[in-house]
């Protein structure tokens, strides 16, 4: 009687098979696609077969794993758009060059380089770490203003984080150190939500001999290119280089990227 | 000093942790690190960079090692070794395919078992494919159950042969081996008939 394709895959996949049977499955395989996917198919199900029988996935495990892959897809879809916004100048080169000749015409050039800011300031702009990161022993102090502005801004909730922020500088006083934390996180909360002058004027607002004040210069040069103010983004960064601080690098390749 | 301020840092506890917490931060900073692998990765394979592709290689590897982790198979202290590994071994089925289709007859270019050995490695099953499973399994008859739990090598346990299992069963080794097959023939059915495909 003929063997049947599944008794065959499955004894291969059992090492049940001399050599020459071997041998001729595997040009049987090569032969034809959908048998090698078959192959696939079935090699993927012996391997969730023994983790099911071994007691290591079960219906509460497959739950926990949707919920993982629910929240992967929507980083995913995040990234990849990101990703297209980076690239698009350089899939539609053509149309662009074309369009500048287009703009330099008409004279309006700040057209074209808002967009190339825009992409220069996604390569450069990095999300901050949260302070509860920086200095972990930090979270043992739960009932300070800073934990309580630091577990809005993990959550992401930088309206919040804002609106606190404002009303929490109506009322009493502030140790000085604290400020300086809640007010540097309040100018990254409003970057986070592209209000970008605002966050320039909260990065002043950090001295120089305060904590922060190097991310705050950093961040302040990226929030002028956002806003395409490229002069005082410009100038900040050769401030940057020229005082040879941890963001020297990257200051002086975004100064070669704008110039 | 910028990278610690800027990216955020994890150390391999707290992304475990994060994980089984279904911690979108810490996800985010793992795709992140998992995305910049595989350009690395896909870079060495290829002449030129398709986004799609590695973004796709990214999620379902960050996929793989959240379900693995899931699962509680993660015991190596190094996820970005494991990472790398998952990456490779995608990479290689996702060449070895191409391979396969343009020169399928080459026995110098196409090696049935090394990509097996991938396929099996990268473990890349999705969460509705292990419940079409489990579901099947137990839609089964116990003795099918019994039977295919028994010639099924695990992680517990090493694979009876169908001699073996046969005497248990008071059947001949043919008939255990055929009885297995119909087994293994109705979940692949069950399975088909949640429109679940596994490939």
């Amino acid at each position: 009687m003929m063997e049947n394709l599944e008794d065959k895959i499955e004894r291969f996949l059992n090492n049940e098979m001399d050599v020459n049977e071997v041998a001729d499955f595997k040009n049987l395989v090569k032969s034809d696609y959908s048998i090698y996917t078959s192959v696939v198919e079935a090699a993927k199900l012996n391997k969730a077969l023994s983790q099911i029988i071994s007691g290591n996935v079960d219906q509460a495990k497959i739950e926990k794993m949707q919920s993982l892959e629910k929240t992967i897809e929507k980083i995913a879809s995040e990234y990849k758009l990101k990703q297209t916004k980076r690239s698009r100048p350089a899939v539609k080169w053509v149309a662009a060059a074309a369009l500048a000749v287009i703009i330099l015409f008409l004279g309006k050039v700040y057209l074209l380089d808002g967009s190339r800011y825009d992409t220069l300031y996604s390569e450069y702009y990095k999300p901050v770490n949260s302070f509860f990161n920086l200095e972990p022993n930090f979270k043992l102090k739960d009932t300070s203003l800073v934990s309580s502005f630091m577990k809005l801004y993990d959550n992401q909730n930088f309206s919040e984080y804002i609106s606190k922020y404002y009303n929490v500088s109506k009322g009493a006083k502030i140790d000085s150190s604290d400020q300086t934390i809640i007010s540097f996180y309040a100018g990254v909360s409003f970057m986070e939500k592209g209000e970008h002058k605002k966050a320039v004027g909260q990065f002043k607002n950090i001295k120089k001999s305060d904590r922060f004040y190097n991310e705050s210069q950093w961040l302040m040069a990226l929030s002028c290119i956002k806003e395409d103010d490229i002069k005082n983004a410009k100038y900040i960064l050769e401030t940057i280089v020229s005082n040879g601080t941890d963001y020297a690098d990257e200051a002086k390749s975004i100064l070669n990227d704008l110039n | 000093m910028i990278e610690d301020f800027f990216k955020r840092q994890y150390s391999e506890k707290q992304i475990l942790e994060g994980i089984l917490a279904n911690n979108s931060r810490v996800l985010t900073f793992l795709y992140d690190k998992i995305f910049r692998l595989a350009k690395s990765e896909y870079s060495h394979h290829a002449n030129f960079i398709d986004m799609d592709v590695i973004v796709s290689m990214t999620s379902d590897t960050l996929r793989v090692f959240t379900n693995k982790v899931e699962i509680g198979g993660f015991v190596e202290n190094n996820y970005k070794g494991f990472c790398r590994n998952v990456i490779r071994n995608l990479l290689k089925q996702e060449l070895n395919r191409k391979k396969l289709i343009l020169y399928g007859d080459d026995d110098e270019v196409f090696d049935l078992e090394d990509d097996l050995e991938s396929v099996a490695a990268a473990e890349t099953l999705k969460s509705a494919q292990w419940s079409a499973v489990l579901t099947a399994f137990k839609f089964l008859s116990d003795d099918c159950q019994k039977i295919i739990s028994s010639t099924v090598l695990s992680a517990k346990k090493e694979a009876l042969s169908f001699k073996e299992v046969g005497e248990q069963m008071g059947k001949s080794e043919g008939a255990a081996r055929k009885f297995k097959h119909d087994c293994m023939r109705s979940l692949k059915q069950h399975v088909k008939n949640n429109n679940i495909n596994l490939n």
